[in-house]
């Protein structure tokens, strides 16, 4: 809100304490979370130096300023910190179950100091999905009807949306089945490749919380091969 | 600079209403908190206002999103679509809804979000979607412009799929009222339903009318040369349950719009194609194996965030 005062004085009339505190209270907000956009000088002011004292976080790869959190996470590159997700940790590959698990590694924390802070939060990965044509167990029954879901952590994984989880399917055709067993063409052109992004947004009050990947898996072996994270809070 | 510069009042001043008026209206100063304020003065983090609910955040003034299609992570419940057909010019687009046909867009509030200059929309979105076909090859059919020909050997030909058809998704807003009645093409985007050479021979859309788009393969065509021939078994290979996604940004950079909504489009097949005569590249209608093919679709999400820029 901008400041009006709730009263306005008249000569010749009472000055009553409870009009004075009146405004002072209201003085009082206005200073404590009250000034607005429309306050500040319309022309471009504002440059880093002036409000925005960064501070590096050199575990999570984000930079922690006073209008909040810029900044992200990669596999590295070169020194790629491969990473998987697996059907052992998500039901087994039974087609009832639905629990999610962290993908391993691509999870950061941060904190967010600011009530109703507003996040961005990107994702990409590039995943190798299979193959995976066990039998038995309960599991869905066709192999190439099995799928993994991956998507966005916001929290911890009973938070998760399923509504955002990205499907890929396993490897369909190339599979050998003798020795060396596994792919035997390119996942890409057997249909188990998956490169997938995405991009979620929240209001978040003050707290601290982990993003990251997750999943749910139907597939024994799900190479997740390149993934990236970031983040975007703003306070203001 | 927004200043307050006052004398305080000492003993024995008079005070009457204007001076007294004065000093709180001194803090009433729309488009003046400047530099000294914030620097020299330190207005500190605590004392702007949170977005909260509202939309006053001026770094990040707005969010809001939206689960669209059917949501249904498991695809147990699932919307399924034909391509395109053949006739001209091409139907309009499919509108991505529930697993009762109900369109799911995303609505902006009932006074809508004006997105004033100097500040930019953001738009994400992502769905599961899963395209697939009947029959075997079908693009391969005779007047298709999805296979190459090569050789499998005394000069036989073998169709074999460019791997190149896709289902392409898009936005369309509305900006006439929040009865989101009447929705269009966001600015830069195509309905891929021009008649690209005026004959009706190829519908479709220009890629720099391309802005919102993504698109997905429609499938996967594997025929692995051996000593020179192709082998006269091409795999199909199904392309599965993925997930599509797409981003838009909208910066303003003169006057204001004011956006009541936003939804998620597609058709499709598609295929590359390039116009010799004016040098545009072009998606077109892939009309010869349409009817053949399909796209099914589940849940995703739409996300918006207006900020300002600079």
């Amino acid at each position: 809100m901008a400041f009006t005062p709730p009263a306005t004085f008249t000569n010749g009339t009472v000055l009553t304490s409870a009009s004075l505190e009146g405004n002072f209270q209201a003085l009082r907000v206005y200073l404590h979370n009250g000034i607005i956009a429309s306050d500040l000088e319309a022309s471009q002011w504002i440059e880093t130096r002036h409000i925005q004292p960064p501070r590096y976080e050199p575990f999570t790869g984000v930079q922690h300023g006073v209008s909040g959190h810029q900044g992200g996470q990669w596999s590295g590159g070169a020194t790629a910190r491969l990473t998987f997700a697996t059907k052992y940790t998500t039901g087994g590959g039974k087609p009832t179950t639905s629990t999610v698990e962290r993908l391993p590694g691509t999870a950061f924390q941060v904190e967010i100091v600011q009530p109703n802070s507003i996040v961005l939060f990107h994702y990409w990965y590039e995943a190798e999905v299979g193959p995976d044509f066990s039998t038995g167990g309960g599991q869905v029954a066709t192999a190439t009807d099995r799928l993994v879901w991956i998507g966005p952590l916001v929290g911890n994984t009973s938070l998760v949306e399923r509504s955002r989880l990205q499907p890929a399917q396993n490897h369909q055709t190339g599979f050998k089945t003798s020795y060396p067993i596994g792919a035997e063409k390119t996942y890409p052109m057997s249909g188990g490749y998956a490169s997938r992004s995405g991009t979620l947004t929240d209001f978040k009050p003050v707290g601290i919380y982990d993003y990251g990947l997750v999943y749910h898996s139907q597939i024994d072996r799900v190479a997740v091969i390149n993934w990236s994270v970031a983040l975007e809070v703003y306070y203001l | 600079m927004s200043r307050i510069n006052r004398p305080r009042v000492e003993d024995g001043d008079t005070v009457d209403a204007t001076d007294l008026n004065s000093r709180f209206t001194d803090y009433n100063q729309p488009n003046a908190l400047n530099a000294f304020n914030t620097r020299d003065a330190a207005f500190d983090l605590p004392q702007f206002e949170n977005p909260g609910a509202s939309t006053f955040g001026f770094l990040a003034s707005y969010q809001n999103n939206a689960v669209i299609g059917a949501n249904d992570w498991k695809h147990t419940s699932i919307v399924t679509v034909t391509g395109v057909s053949s006739a001209p010019p091409p139907a309009a687009p499919f509108i991505v809804g529930n697993a009762a046909g109900a369109p799911t867009p995303i609505s902006l509030g009932a006074a809508g979000l004006t997105v004033a200059a100097g500040e930019v929309l953001r738009v994400y979105w992502d769905l599961s979607v899963y395209p697939h076909w009947i029959g075997t090859r079908p693009w391969t059919t005779g007047a298709s412009v999805d296979f190459y020909n090569f050789d499998k050997g005394s000069g036989v030909a073998m169709p074999v799929g460019t791997n190149a058809a896709c289902w392409v998704f898009w936005l369309q807003w509305d900006i006439t009222s929040n009865a989101l009645a009447n929705f269009v093409e966001v600015p830069n985007q195509s309905d891929f339903r021009t008649d690209l050479y005026g004959d009706g021979s190829a519908y479709g859309g220009q890629l720099a009318d391309t802005m919102s788009s993504s698109v997905v393969p429609a499938y996967i065509d594997r025929a692995i040369p051996d000593d020179g021939l192709v082998p006269a078994n091409p795999i199909q290979c199904p392309v599965g349950w993925r997930g599509a996604s797409g981003a838009w940004y909208y910066p303003k950079t003169s006057g204001s719009q004011t956006i009541y909504g936003l939804r998620v489009v597609f058709t499709g097949p598609m295929s590359p194609n390039h116009n010799t005569v004016s040098g545009a590249n072009h998606l077109i209608h892939s009309v010869a194996w349409s009817s053949d093919s399909r796209l099914s679709y589940a849940g995703g999400s739409i996300d918006v965030v207006k900020q300002r820029i600079g």
